[in-house]
């Protein structure tokens, strides 16, 4: 349930929850649906918040006024900050990865 | 009580009360499947870990005191080294205090009493076996130097709790001291 693709840094919880939210702020439903569209990685509610949680003890993410039973998350600028580097790591690798794909 | 309920409630109360209605709401739009229900299980545990220091330290001082245990049992640590590794293994309630401060910003007692809570599982779980006789290692269920076994597991539960208390100061003292110096290096 958490992982259904093939694992990788591109099925990491954490840095889908922070991509996600790097739109704009979401709810733990919402980012669910979000991160099932843009990755196509249905994230189990207990991977969900475990990675939340996580993410609130970092600092990376911080929860909003709740309505209701839903309470949205909003990235901060040291979430931003981290998920700015790790992509740049993913797209360095990536084009090395690839640039030697292609070399074969 | 469902079953939504009930995965719920195998969370820690202070992870409930952060997260439990949000996690409420996901769950009542799910279909409980088996994956489901693992996944949220292997999810709570590892909350009980993180909310909880003393419980990551109880675990792994029973890890320790088991395979102590199994290690003497097989030969692999002469018998003779056994208070020796034994108290080594109390490094985790040293841990456990230095942890609850550092983790909780907590006062001094409220870390001791995490290293007590660490010293119980263990120890706990080792007079129960003892107490059931399904052990018999090292002769204990025979009196040893004229007093009964039950007589050493009480002086042996004394004992370590007298170390927890020492340990879980230990601990807590040092984080606290970590703590200020951050305070001061910021």
């Amino acid at each position: 349930m958490a992982r259904k693709t093939a694992s990788g840094p591109a099925t990491d919880p954490e840095l889908l929850i922070l991509s996600s939210l790097a739109e704009g702020p979401k709810h733990g439903y919402a980012i669910m649906q979000d991160v099932a569209t843009f990755a196509g990685v249905e994230l189990g509610p207990g991977t969900l918040y475990t990675a939340i949680t996580r993410l609130v003890d970092e600092n990376w993410i911080e929860p909003m006024e709740a309505s209701g039973r839903q309470r949205p998350y909003r990235i901060t600028s040291t979430g931003l900050g981290h998920l700015r580097i790790q992509l740049e790591k993913m797209r360095r690798l990536s084009s090395f990865g690839l640039k030697r794909i292609r070399a074969v | 009580m469902t079953l939504r309920d009930r995965l719920l409630r195998t969370y820690p109360r202070a992870w409930r009360h952060e997260y439990g209605p949000e996690m409420a709401g996901i769950l009542a739009h799910k279909r409980l499947t088996p994956a489901l229900v693992a996944n949220v299980v292997a999810s709570s545990a590892r909350q009980h870990l993180r909310c909880d220091p003393w419980k990551t330290c109880a675990l792994g001082l029973g890890l320790w005191t088991s395979g102590l245990i199994l290690g003497v049992r097989e030969g692999l640590v002469p018998a003779s080294e056994f208070v020796y590794w034994y108290f080594a293994g109390h490094l985790f309630l040293f841990a456990a205090g230095g942890w609850t401060v550092l983790r909780e910003n907590s006062g001094i007692w409220r870390a001791t009493a995490s290293s007590f809570k660490a010293a119980l599982v263990p120890d706990g779980t080792c007079i129960l076996i003892a107490s059931v006789n399904m052990l018999r290692y090292w002769g204990l269920s025979s009196p040893v130097h004229g007093h009964s076994v039950h007589y050493w597991i009480s002086i042996n539960f004394v004992i370590t709790f007298l170390v927890a208390l020492l340990f879980g100061l230990a601990g807590a003292s040092l984080a606290r001291i970590v703590n200020r110096f951050r305070r001061f290096a910021r």
